[in-house]
């Protein structure tokens, strides 16, 4: 047990920040953040660091032959920069910045509880650079705002391991370089002023190379580019005052032309209440976490992979304010429903060789969810959620749930705030899953429930923020993943530090 | 008589009257593994685990596991053979060693040593026969071989060098004598096949023009010799003549897939076939004396190994 003193930047707040810390398994966290003012300029700058060390003890499930086992190789070190240059945040029509950012994790990949991997190192290099500029252009009555941004985002992975249980030695490197940038117009008043719209492009290219690709393809390299366009009325004097609100986006990828929408209505119902229909299409491209995964015997990359689509989706939500004696709360409800073509998941093939591969999903769903406040600061809170994502193969019926997708979650929540102290615990629910491609073999739901408590305190000039938390406060085991063990009941204790105003 | 399919994607077994294929059942296996064949006896399978170093106790009747017994860890269990009732013995590949396992008690007894990465067994003339793929690293680091145990003592009485490299699929003919398939390297084209007299330990006849990586190999009468690839369906090899009567680049396409997981014949002389199909519900195929599709039974994701028991 221990603490971890957190330290998070506020853009605007205090210009020093700390975080320090201790946690179960090991774990240590310290970071900084800071920003100053340099005549016309706003310069920011942070580093952070974390180590674990991740080892516990477990008990073996029955089904893969039971016995005690250590959970070993599982530590991991990171550290992280940052530093921004912008304009000051005070300074109306116009603002840039420039972020440069810099990480790297280095970490211990244990692999399955039942084939542990003792030696499996992971090491993760990345350098990112951003910038972004927004400046009101004046246009009459109402100013046009006009964002722009740039970006390049290197990636460098090592996986390497001498002696894996089950397969050859791997020493794997793999590059991915991200490159983007776009523009938007915002703001446009049309129509005398009913409805604002706002017109705009994007890009960007995505190169990775691999050791793991067959040698005859020697990189992959994917370029995707698009126009949108969207508005908004202003509220109608219709019954209800809705809001309209449409939006169409084009891409040209790898794929051909694709285009996306998403036209909705949002209206006031009687009683503080809102409603909202939507209908959208989606397209996504694959990112380079959906080409790197190691799992099993083999993994190859699919050169081949294509971009994710949602042809139509329809939501509809509502929600409505109710009292209840001292309590105000809140009730809404969502139901949604619409099919992913092309979405993206890791298989095996005959050979236990994985890859990231395309598959039609069937997606359904609704949610529910409650809260209630009261002035002496008590919250509840209550959410449940079904969702079906089922595999839709050509000529079939819907199959089985995805694997390792719960079909139903859902949670309570409960907090109190006074003075300087806040107590929460809330208590979540995964359902059952299917640890494969098939209605087989199903993984049992667990419940798991966590424990928070912080306080405020000031101190010679500076403001301390201390909690401490616990998750699976009654040392829940229960997996999400079968393999992956999970260590029980951990506690984290944290201290934010800021200067005092 | 009861056919089991080992569907390997989804950790099942498919278990199903021959007779009467609609009473199917499903029996999940666990949550994770990636088996590829099982051994049966009675109403008992045994199935190792691949990945998962375990082997499976599977009573067939019940439709349910009833015990999973742990293997040293890093075996990679792929492989078993029934000594007896209570006695089985389970392929290390990932620890070139075979465990013998008592499938009654759950417990698992000293591992004995045999070649590089055995994987399959075969019984002839009192000795067991564990087939070495001789693989480091997944690729072939020399020619396969057999080690060779006492049925009743499993005592190692010696080593057989065969010709061909990645020894996999075997089978035995009704005069005793190994038949083992050497799958070669992938994309080679370079399977071969050797036979193997079980009394003087030797191999006595080599052959070659196998094709692309073939892995099961099954006799349905002692003239045919049938054999399978994902690479091309189902071949057809005559021992008699030493010559093909369906040459892999001529093989038959179970409906109409020039690919097949593997064949597999029942006690009956039927043949069957394992639709190649991974990523999606599979079936077997049930086919005639001309490898034509007769039935289809539909089975789970990635069926990779068939057996077939009375109880």
């Amino acid at each position: 047990m221990g603490g971890v003193v957190l330290v998070r930047t506020r853009s605007g707040g205090p210009p020093l920040t700390g975080t320090v810390g201790v946690g179960s398994l090991g774990q240590l966290r310290a970071a900084v953040d800071g920003h100053s003012h340099l005549d016309r300029w706003r310069v920011s700058a942070g580093i952070r660091a974390s180590k674990l060390d991740g080892g516990f003890g477990f008990e073996q499930d029955p089904r893969v032959g039971g016995g005690h086992a250590e959970r070993v190789n599982a530590d991991s070190e990171e550290y992280g920069v940052r530093l921004g240059v912008g304009s000051l945040r005070d300074r109306p029509g116009e603002s840039w910045e420039v972020t440069l950012r810099g990480s790297r994790l280095e970490r211990g990949v244990p692999g399955k509880s039942f084939a542990p991997s003792r030696h499996a190192r992971q090491q993760l290099d990345q350098s990112a650079g951003r910038f972004r500029i927004e400046r009101f252009l004046a246009a009459g009555d109402q100013p046009i705002e006009l964002r722009m941004r740039a970006g390049v985002d290197h990636r460098r992975f090592h996986f390497i391991d001498p002696a894996p249980p089950l397969g050859p030695p791997f020493d794997d490197r793999s590059g991915a370089l991200t490159l983007d940038l776009g523009t938007e117009f915002d703001g446009v008043s049309l129509v005398d002023g009913r409805v604002t719209a706002g017109v705009g492009f994007d890009a960007r290219t995505l190169t990775l190379r691999s050791d793991v690709l067959d040698p005859a393809v020697a990189s992959i390299r994917r370029v995707d580019a698009g126009v949108f366009a969207h508005a908004e009325t202003e509220p109608l004097p219709l019954p209800l005052t809705p809001v309209l609100h449409g939006a169409l986006r084009i891409d040209r990828s790898p794929e051909g032309p694709v285009a996306s929408h998403e036209l909705s209505v949002r209206a006031a119902i009687p009683a503080g209440g809102h409603l909202h229909l939507a209908h959208r299409s989606a397209f996504s491209p694959p990112s380079p976490g959906d080409q790197f995964f190691r799992e099993g015997v083999g993994v190859v990359p699919n050169p081949d992979l294509r971009a994710e689509r949602v042809p139509g989706e329809i939501e509809l939500a509502a929600s409505v304010p109710f009292g209840a004696g001292s309590f105000d709360g809140q009730f809404s409800a969502l139901v949604f429903r619409g099919d992913i073509r092309d979405h993206i998941v890791w298989a095996p093939d005959f050979r236990f060789v994985w890859s990231p591969r395309n598959v039609d999903v069937r997606r359904r769903g609704w949610t529910l969810r409650s809260e209630l406040r009261h002035p002496m600061g008590l919250a509840i809170s209550g959410n449940v959620t079904r969702a079906e994502a089922r595999y839709l193969r050509e000529g079939a019926a819907p199959s089985s749930q995805l694997a390792y997708r719960p079909r139903l979650t859902g949670g309570f929540s409960a907090s109190w705030s006074h003075a300087r102290w806040r107590l929460s615990t809330g208590t979540r629910y995964v359902g059952s899953r299917f640890p494969v491609p098939a209605p087989v073999n199903e993984l049992p739901g667990f419940w798991s429930t966590d424990l928070g408590v912080s306080g405020r305190g000031r101190l010679a000039g500076w403001e301390f923020e201390p909690s401490l938390r616990v998750d699976r406060l009654f040392d829940e085991r229960s997996p999400f993943i079968f393999s992956i063990p999970e260590p029980g009941r951990t506690v984290r204790f944290e201290i934010d530090i800021r200067r005092a105003p | 008589m009861t056919a089991v399919v080992v569907n390997s994607v989804e950790v099942t077994l498919t278990v199903f009257p021959v007779a009467d294929p609609s009473d199917r059942r499903t029996v999940p296996l666990g949550p994770e593994g990636s088996p590829v064949g099982a051994s049966v006896r009675g109403e008992l399978a045994v199935v190792p685990m691949g990945i998962v170093p375990a082997v499976a106790i599977v009573d067939l009747a019940a439709g349910e596991v009833i015990r999973t017994v742990a293997l040293p860890e890093g075996s990679g269990a792929t492989g078993s053979h029934f000594v007896n009732d209570s006695i089985a013995l389970v392929a290390n590949p990932g620890l070139n060693t075979v465990s013998p396992v008592n499938v009654l008690r759950g417990t698992v007894g000293a591992a004995i040593d045999a070649g590089r990465y055995p994987q399959r067994f075969a019984e002839s003339g009192g000795r067991i026969f564990v087939v070495n793929s001789e693989l480091e690293n997944f690729a072939p680091a020399g020619n396969g071989t057999l080690t060779v145990l006492d049925a009743g003592t499993l005592e190692m009485l010696g080593t057989v060098e065969l010709s061909g490299e990645n020894s996999g699929g075997v089978t035995v003919a009704s005069d005793g004598r190994l038949f083992i398939m050497n799958s070669g390297r992938f994309g080679q084209a370079s399977g071969t096949l050797s036979v193997v007299d079980p009394a003087s330990m030797s191999e006595v006849g080599f052959h070659s023009g196998f094709g692309e990586f073939p892995g099961t190999v099954v006799f349905q009468s002692n003239t045919r010799l049938l054999f399978s690839s994902w690479s091309f369906g189902i071949a057809e090899w005559n021992p008699s003549t030493g010559s093909f009567a369906r040459a892999p680049d001529a093989a038959a396409a179970p409906g109409g897939i020039p690919s097949a997981a593997g064949v597999a014949i029942d006690p009956e002389g039927g043949i069957w076939s394992l639709k190649p199909v991974c990523d999606a519900p599979s079936s077997v195929f049930e086919l005639n004396a001309e490898l034509e599709v007769r039935s289809e039974v539909p089975v789970g994701l990635c069926p990779t190994g068939m057996v077939f028991t009375t109880f």
